[in-house]
């Protein structure tokens, strides 16, 4: 008899998981680069092409003496002043997606007449890994998208560049462009501590929304109700030492240091709270 | 020796199972015989800690067990076919040759060509009967001691039914312990050991088959008039 480790199954599970959102994932990644790109290209085409009718109306006579000006711009002008929208809402979307994500991963095991949950449930090994492997699975696919982002930004400059003759345009570099997008920004901290943050906070809130979930799975009617609490009880821990505390107010009871270690320690009890509720529930209350 | 002893389930207000017990013993096959709802399959979701139980205590060879220690010694076939439509059999075979140690390759590959199923067909596609039948080539295939099902018979047809009831003839049962639950009793009567009969949540009455037949000369489905009939 062959022997897998617990090691070996969880990533089995975790590459289960990655299987079957792949084609979604590959969907938005294509979603992103048609609109992004799409948009960047008519954008750059349609000023090329009115350009271009500026100046032959201009070299026919017509209506203008002077020689129509072109004003160069650079890349992070052009997201900033025409596509701002344009470039935001397939990360949107996306973060629409992933939202959903988070409770289909669940609840599809249970809806539908082949209810997989059995099969997962009885598995030989620690049912956590279910767990694990699902939060992983989220984890991977955000991480996808904004890797994608990253490298499509670098492909988006290079083809302004391609498009657009020296002479027409500013010179702008990555961390400009990633600047300049609100949402780009939120995305890609430049502080290494706000990326942990940012994204530590958004993994902390996938396990509260795990939890969530099991609550409801082990008690169904009024498992929502608890799961809703839950959740309430959790983001009240997280935002109430930033909110009450006030950071920002120099004549706050404690210094920003203080509040800050406040927040990271209600942001691990909650994590860790969800985790062991998570792994009680399915150890002990999960009903198929 | 699977025991269960003193079970009681609550579904929010209505209990269930009312403390249940009873054993299943190797190389025997006992039928857990009860009406519609009378929680015949809450019972062997229980075994497998599918669902909680409020009180009681289930026993595997004298253990409580759960985890990879549950999983390897009980194989559960649940009355659906519970893996996602969108896989094909050959999938679903490597998917629990991954993950159980007393995966047996060669008996699921007998099991298959058995049932005439196609491993390239897609879950979702597959009859009922079908459906029926890789359900059982799933659970099968497992080398555990203790086998549970639930409704095998359920919905399909009567060839399709006479294929698997030579399942239960044949050396896949040998020396395994099968604990089932059906409606189809005629068909299965010949092949049972032991019928349990449940009602408003306990045993009622727990008979030997064979003794039944040659001692009483009744059926179980006499038995089951007894306890049913309005």
């Amino acid at each position: 008899m062959k022997k897998i480790t617990g090691w070996q199954a969880f990533v089995r599970l975790l590459n289960f998981e990655i299987r079957r959102f792949r084609w979604m994932l590959v969907g938005l990644m294509a979603i992103t680069a048609v609109i992004q790109i799409g948009s960047l290209v008519t954008t750059l085409l349609t000023k090329l092409e009115s350009r271009r009718q500026d100046r032959l109306s201009w070299n026919h006579g017509a209506q203008q003496d002077t020689e129509p000006q072109w004003t160069p711009f650079s890349f992070v002008d052009l997201v900033e002043q025409e596509l701002l929208m344009e470039f935001t809402w397939p990360i949107l979307i996306g973060v629409a997606v992933i939202g959903i994500y988070i409770f289909f991963i669940w609840y599809r095991e249970w809806f539908g007449k082949d209810t997989f949950i059995y099969r997962l449930l009885m598995l030989p090994q620690p049912r956590f890994h279910i767990y694990m492997a699902k939060g992983c699975a989220i984890v991977l696919f955000t991480f996808s998208l904004v890797a994608f982002q990253i490298v499509l930004i670098p492909l988006e400059q290079w083809l302004f560049h391609i498009i657009l003759p020296e002479e027409m345009r500013l010179p702008s570099d990555f961390s400009a462009a990633v600047r300049v997008h609100p949402v780009w920004e939120m995305l890609l901290p430049e502080a290494a501590d706000q990326f942990v943050f940012s994204y530590g906070v958004g993994i902390i809130s996938v396990m509260v929304a795990f939890t969530a979930i099991l609550l409801e799975r082990s008690f169904r009617g009024i498992g929502i109700v608890y799961g809703i609490v839950y959740a309430a009880v959790c983001a009240a821990a997280m935002l109430l030492p930033v909110g009450v505390l006030e950071m920002q107010n120099p004549d706050a009871w404690l210094y920003p240091g203080e509040i800050l270690a406040v927040e990271l320690t209600a942001c691990a009890v909650v994590a860790l709270v969800s985790l062991g509720f998570g792994y009680w529930l399915l150890n002990r209350k999960i009903t198929v | 020796m699977i025991e269960l002893i003193d079970v009681r389930k609550r579904y929010r207000l209505r209990q269930v199972l009312k403390g249940v017990s009873f054993t299943v013993r190797k190389g025997q096959i006992t039928c857990l015989i009860g009406v519609n709802g009378s929680g015949k399959s809450t019972i062997l979701k229980a075994i497998m800690r599918l669902v909680p139980i409020q009180e009681g205590q289930i026993l595997i060879d004298g253990k409580g067990r759960s985890g990879a220690d549950l999983y390897e010694k009980v194989a559960f076939i649940p009355d659906r076919l519970t893996m996602p439509p969108g896989m094909k059999l050959s999938d679903a075979i490597r998917f629990m040759q991954d993950y159980h140690r007393r995966w047996n390759e060669a008996r699921s590959r007998e099991l298959m060509a058995f049932f005439r199923l196609d491993a390239s067909e897609r879950i979702g596609n597959l009859s009922k009967g079908m459906a029926a039948k890789f359900n059982l080539v799933l659970g099968l295939a497992q080398e555990t001691d203790y086998v549970l099902m639930d409704e095998p018979f359920a919905g399909i047809d009567m060839f399709s039914r006479e294929q698997i009831s030579k399942v239960f003839t044949s050396d896949l049962m040998e020396g395994r312990g099968v604990l089932l639950t059906t409606h189809e009793i005629g068909e299965m009567e010949p092949l049972l050991d032991r019928a349990l009969f449940l009602r408003d949540g306990v045993i009622v009455r727990d008979i030997d088959c064979e003794r039944l037949r040659d001692e009483m000369g009744k059926s179980v489905i006499d038995v089951m008039r007894e306890v049913y009939a309005p």
